[in-house]
């Protein structure tokens, strides 16, 4: 129930993130209308327990034994990331479009949020755990990234009745960014705690106000589908899969801080403490006194698109197992770019069950399991990326999908 | 809608333990007490030693010049004339008081201040006139000056002003006999304009002449300044003792030395009638002298006049010494009164003017009380409680990330020979306590320590704990100030009684304070 409510909370609630299932299906059977609802809510991580996540997900006390064991995950090199998305798509394959008739139509309606950072096991400490037992009483953050974008997305574009394969051009609204780059963050402090010395060069950017819309872009949705032939006169197909390929436009309404300074901090003087203008007057601010003020710009960036190739499955198979392989690659600098490999097996007609490998993306190795449910006019497949995280306390991520279709 | 609520995020929280520094400095005497009046006695200790000037009358005290304003008229002294073209007619020396109270000025020198001259002419014709004040001479010339005033009626004169600096200007003010005083000459002369016609000029003519002396202040003066009797009761305030809550202090010795300082040639008598101080508790103590000093409260003593003149004079000096042996100084300083009084009188030319009139006073001339003050700091303390409220506003969200205990940190280096414990206080907007805590344990004297700093200065190191509990931070927005009370005892490391000590050159208290914190993360 969890979970369901996970993917709610992050398609309507919060501002979400399109993902899209790795493994697709080549149906080359003929409708006239396909309504699609797709439902993703997933975060993965290398290290980060899910008793740990599960708390800041859904709340709780984060116990400290939880604490001490995903601080043992963790490695030089961690990410976390998380994805979340309500996505619906209509596909019309009335002939209407193109000078000889050939195309139909597609809407495609997205609600998404995306976010993920790389990060050392340094600042899960400093998080997590505060500035009192750090190993040789220095933490290091530099390399830091940490990037999360929530956008609706409307758009429109058109479909091959025959090979399925599409393209859309999408509008998009922002409506959340924040963004942070640490180059540099150095902390030493000695033992006895008396002095802290500090070393940073970071950027830190987010979007600031109340507004729905702080910012818009303009992206490309492809599906291209085609067949490879292979030995034997048979074939296999592909996909090659694009999403949000384009950029977006914030308005005057992100707040940049740029960080570069090296500061040595030992204490306050008791003339600091007392008297005129000592750090307890109401206009002292820690920023203002360390030289560091925002500024308010504009900035462009790349929506978080990817591009995928991948072998797909086929609905018409007489096979009863069919393999499925790809690679994803995202243009975020928190994603690893993601491998899967897997099979499928039909055991009734209209049932059948997937299982692939995958690694890469945010986290360590997964094992994902598909079930599908095929109807006349209606399918629905329940899946999930990380079947182990999906039941253990101590996995490292929750993934849970599911998407519908009807067909007229 | 059940479901929507159900589904609302419980509070995400976990805890986190940071310590960071809090203060780091060191305090010396010089941040206590101002560096200028501390030295450093032969044997290496310090003393406090200082001079403040209780009283400093100068000759503006003394000889006050009003702002005056000379009004002359002059008409003809026959029915009437004309007047050719050219013609002078002199007019007759005149006599003016400067009426100076209290004074009988016969000489002086004035050092700032102006002259306004307004002359009214209401004659057909331009007029010349000469202002002469024979008393008054500037650079060794006796003051002169012509001034051609145009044309008017009786209705609508003709008007001419002029302002004259008159810095440095002698003024000889006995007037035309030479035996006057605060009496300033005049002499108006009156010519035709010796391109003009004949001017007719009856008795109905008269010209109006305003002379008036502005802002002026003098630096020399002669003459008989009055009996001018100067007293007052000084009120003065010892802010930081008013810090002090209770306990003893316990000085060694202690002096002041009273030096009465006569740079005007004039006599004079002083009487100190009482010197008070009122402590924190509203107990009041007067200082009291044996009379070995020469010296008895109330009872007036004599000035003697300076002597010489201008660089050659020589101001008279009468001191009076309080010390432990002759008054109970000592006593009156462990009162540590906060509130200090001191009322005195002072009696220029008690008997009169028996000078003849030649009182002098010169720029430097100045009646001056002075109190040179030595106190060797080899003092004691007795549960003496230092009592220091400072403002304090940190606020915290108590539904967001917030401090929930901890505790502060003490590790203090101390060369004084003084040992402290400290307690805190957490107060709100009206002084109300909201919460209270003792430090575990207390800064111990340096004469428990047997470390020294490379200039051969002993100390020792005290760590402390102050815990500040769940109760503190659940109240923190409420805090806007935190008492310090400090208790200071001077222990003999052998005995544990408290002793009197001399505060060692180069004494410091070095404190470095850390924050251990308890942080409640909350979203």
């Amino acid at each position: 129930m969890r979970y369901i409510l996970l993917i709610v909370i992050f398609s309507f609630f919060s501002t979400c993130f399109s993902q899209q299932y790795l493994k697709d299906e080549l149906d080359t059977t003929a409708f006239k209308q396909i309504f699609f609802l797709n439902g993703i809510g997933e975060y993965s991580g290398n290290a980060i327990q899910n008793q740990v996540v599960s708390k800041l997900l859904f709340g709780g006390n984060i116990s400290n034994s939880s604490i001490q064991n995903s601080l043992q995950n963790h490695l030089k090199i961690n990410r976390l990331g998380f994805d979340a998305s309500l996505q619906f798509q209509y596909q019309n394959f009335n002939r209407l479009i193109g000078k000889k008739k050939k195309y139909g139509f597609l809407i495609n309606l997205e609600n998404s949020f995306i976010g993920g950072i790389v990060y050392g096991k340094d600042l899960f400490q400093l998080v997590f755990d505060g500035n009192t037992k750090l190993d040789n009483n220095s933490a290091d953050l530099s390399g830091t990234k940490f990037y999360s974008l929530g956008f609706q997305k409307i758009g429109l574009g058109f479909i091959s009745p025959k090979s399925k394969s599409s393209i859309s051009l999408n509008y998009f609204n922002i409506s959340n960014y924040t963004q942070a780059e640490i180059s540099t963050l150095g902390l030493e402090q000695s033992s006895d705690f008396s002095q802290i010395d500090l070393e940073t060069q970071l950027e830190y950017n987010r979007t600031t106000g109340s507004r729905f819309d702080k910012g818009f872009g303009f992206g490309v949705d492809l599906d291209l589908r085609f067949p490879v032939p292979m030995q034997g006169g048979k074939s296999m197909n592909f996909q090659v899969l694009g999403k949000n390929l384009g950029f977006a436009q914030l308005y005057n309404n992100v707040e940049s801080y740029a960080i570069d300074t090296s500061y040595t901090y030992q204490g306050l003087t008791f003339n600091q403490l007392y008297g005129e203008g000592t750090i307890f007057t109401d206009d002292f601010e820690v920023l203002d006194t360390l030289g560091i003020n925002p500024k308010n710009n504009k900035k462009s960036l790349l929506l978080p698109g990817f591009i995928q190739i991948a072998k797909m499955t086929d609905s018409q198979s007489e096979n009863k197992l069919q393999s499925y392989f790809g690679v994803r690659v995202y243009n975020l600098k928190e994603y690893a770019p993601l491998m899967f490999i897997g099979a499928q097996y039909n055991f009734y007609e209209r049932y059948n069950v997937a299982s692939h490998l995958t690694v890469g993306g945010f986290g360590r190795p997964r094992v994902s399991v598909i079930l599908n449910a095929r109807f006349s006019k209606f399918n629905i497949g329940i899946s999930t990326n990380d079947v182990y995280g999906l039941v253990a306390r101590k996995g490292l991520g929750k993934s849970l999908l599911i998407q519908m279709r009807c067909a007229i | 809608m059940v479901s929507f609520f159900s589904c609302k995020k419980e509070k995400t929280t976990w805890n986190s333990q940071w310590q960071l520094p809090i203060v780091n400095d060191t305090l010396t005497l010089d941040n206590l007490v101002l560096d200028s009046i501390l030295v450093v006695d032969t044997e290496g200790n310090y003393s406090v030693r200082t001079e403040q000037t209780l009283l400093d009358l100068k000759l503006s005290d003394v000889v006050v010049i009003p702002d005056t304003t000379l009004f002359i008229t002059y008409n003809l002294p026959f029915a009437q004339a004309n007047l050719p073209p050219g013609i002078t007619i002199e007019g007759d020396l005149d006599q003016h008081d400067f009426q100076i109270e209290e004074a009988d000025i016969k000489k002086m020198r004035v050092s700032d201040g102006k002259l306004n001259i307004k002359i009214e002419n209401n004659l057909s014709d331009k007029i010349i006139y000469t202002v002469s004040m024979p008393g008054v001479i500037h650079n060794g010339i006796p003051f002169s000056e012509n001034y051609e005033v145009p044309s008017g009626t009786a209705t609508n004169p003709g008007t001419k002003t002029t302002v004259i600096d008159v810095s440095g200007f002698d003024m000889d003010l006995t007037g035309i006999s030479g035996g006057g005083s605060n009496l300033v000459q005049t002499k108006i002369d009156v010519t035709t304009d010796i391109n003009g016609g004949v001017v007719t000029m009856t008795q109905e003519d008269t010209v109006k002449i305003y002379i008036e002396l502005k802002d002026v202040k003098v630096d020399y003066a002669r003459g008989y300044f009055g009996g001018q009797v100067f007293s007052d009761t000084i009120d003065m305030n010892i802010d930081f003792l008013n810090n002090i809550a209770s306990g003893v202090l316990a000085l060694d010795k202690a002096s002041i030395n009273l030096g009465v300082k006569n740079g005007m040639k004039l006599p004079a008598k002083s009487t100190i009638n009482m010197v008070e101080s009122e402590n924190n508790s509203s107990q009041t103590l007067r200082l009291s002298s044996t009379g070995e000093n020469g010296f008895v409260f109330g009872i007036p003593f004599n000035i003697d006049p300076a002597t010489g003149s201008w660089s050659t004079l020589v101001s008279s000096y009468h001191s009076i010494l309080f010390n432990e042996q002759n008054s109970n100084l000592v006593n009156y300083i462990e009162h540590l009164g906060a509130k200090q009084k001191v009322g005195y009188q002072i009696a220029i030319n008690p008997w009169g003017n028996t000078s003849g009139g030649w009182n002098e006073m010169f720029p430097e001339s100045e009646l001056k009380v002075e109190a040179a003050i030595d106190i060797p700091l080899k003092v004691g303390f007795n549960q003496l409680t230092l009592k220091d409220t400072f403002d304090f506003s940190i606020t915290q969200n108590m539904d967001k990330t917030h401090a929930q205990k901890g505790q502060l940190i003490l590790e203090a280096n101390n060369a004084f020979p003084f040992s402290g414990h400290i307690e805190l206080r957490f107060l709100d907007q009206n002084k109300n306590e909201l919460y209270q805590t003792n430090a575990t344990g207390e800064i111990k004297s340096s004469l428990f320590g047997n470390l020294t700093t490379t200039d051969n200065v002993q100390y020792h190191t005290s760590q402390l704990t102050v815990e500040l509990g769940e109760i503190m931070f659940n109240q923190l927005n409420e805090v806007k100030f935190i008492e310090v009370n400090t208790v200071f005892n001077s222990p003999d490391p052998l005995d544990g009684t408290n002793k009197k000590y001399a505060i060692q050159e180069g004494a410091f208290l070095g404190v470095r304070l850390n924050g251990d914190v308890h942080l409640l993360n909350s979203y």
